[in-house]
């Protein structure tokens, strides 16, 4: 595994794939958790 | 079309206009003349723009492709597919010189400026393919041929725009997020094919490093098992 020097890193996945990301795409996925939580939080039932 | 054609043609226009200058019968009859005059040039113009086949040094073909503009290192052209840019050093040499012989009369810079031009852009282009949003991935690799089935039960990114392209008999997938769109995950695979060997060579893996290093950026050798990582579980232990 690689990381670049603006924290972008690059990594074999497997023999066959090299997978390539940059900071932002850790940060949408945390996003989107946060959403889907908060979302399903506001959804749960009165019981 | 030629270029002399087109110079030809040209000269028929000038000689008609000079024709309806020397005509003294009339206002008229001169509105006419350099109307006919006008149409015919107008269609020529039109027909420069006719379609053609586009086949680069790799084998990829751009059927039926209008030329919409030439720039400094390739053509932009258009196709039913959609738009393309394809750059010089990917086109045969009659090719080249074709379209560079038209922008040489277009433009007026020295070689060595507009050399020096493409070295910028070449040296710009391989800084944003990690970054870079669709359109200019379009330019890099053609139109993508995406596969809905394979973004839907193996996204790289949950929620982000996917689309696949295929280069030189790689597979690349990236994964694009909003606002700006840009990519901010990608996939390199090897086309697997009979005397294809699929593992990914150190050289392979040097190519792709070089096509993501912006100037000044430097890649160093991290640990396995990575926090960063994005691998889960087992997945890691097969990271290199």
């Amino acid at each position: 595994m690689w990381q670049r020097s603006d924290g972008a890193i690059l990594w074999l996945a497997s023999k066959l794939t090299v997978r390539l990301e940059l900071p932002a795409a850790h940060e949408y996925e945390m996003k989107l958790k946060a959403e889907k939580e908060q979302k399903a939080r506001e959804s749960v039932p009165q019981f | 079309m030629e270029f002399a054609t087109v110079a030809r043609l040209t000269a028929l226009f000038i000689s008609l206009c000079r024709c309806v200058a020397g005509n003294k019968s009339g206002r008229i009859r001169r509105v006419k003349h350099w109307q006919i005059a006008l149409a015919i040039f107008a269609s020529l113009s039109a027909s420069f723009a006719l379609a053609d086949d586009f086949k680069t040094v790799s084998g990829k073909e751009y059927k039926d492709a209008t030329v919409s503009r030439i720039e400094a290192d390739g053509i932009v052209i258009r196709t039913k597919g959609g738009i393309s840019k394809v750059y010089f050093t990917e086109l045969p040499g009659d090719v080249q010189e074709r379209f560079h012989h038209h922008h040489s009369a277009q433009d007026a810079h020295s070689t060595a400026h507009r050399e020096a031009t493409v070295a910028k852009q070449h040296a710009t282009s391989a800084e944003q393919r990690l970054g870079g949003t669709a359109d200019q991935f379009a330019a890099w690799y053609g139109e993508p041929n995406d596969s809905p089935i394979l973004d839907k039960n193996f996204p790289l990114l949950d929620g982000a725009i996917h689309h696949t392209y295929t280069y030189e008999g790689w597979r690349i997938r990236a994964a694009f997020v909003p606002p700006d769109g840009r990519a901010v995950r990608m996939e390199y695979s090897k086309n697997i094919t009979a005397g294809v060997n699929a593992l990914i060579q150190d050289y392979e893996l040097q190519a792709i490093v070089t096509a993501n290093t912006p100037p000044g950026a430097t890649w160093k050798e991290t640990m396995y098992n990575n926090s960063a990582s994005p691998n889960k579980g087992l997945s890691k232990i097969a990271e290199a």
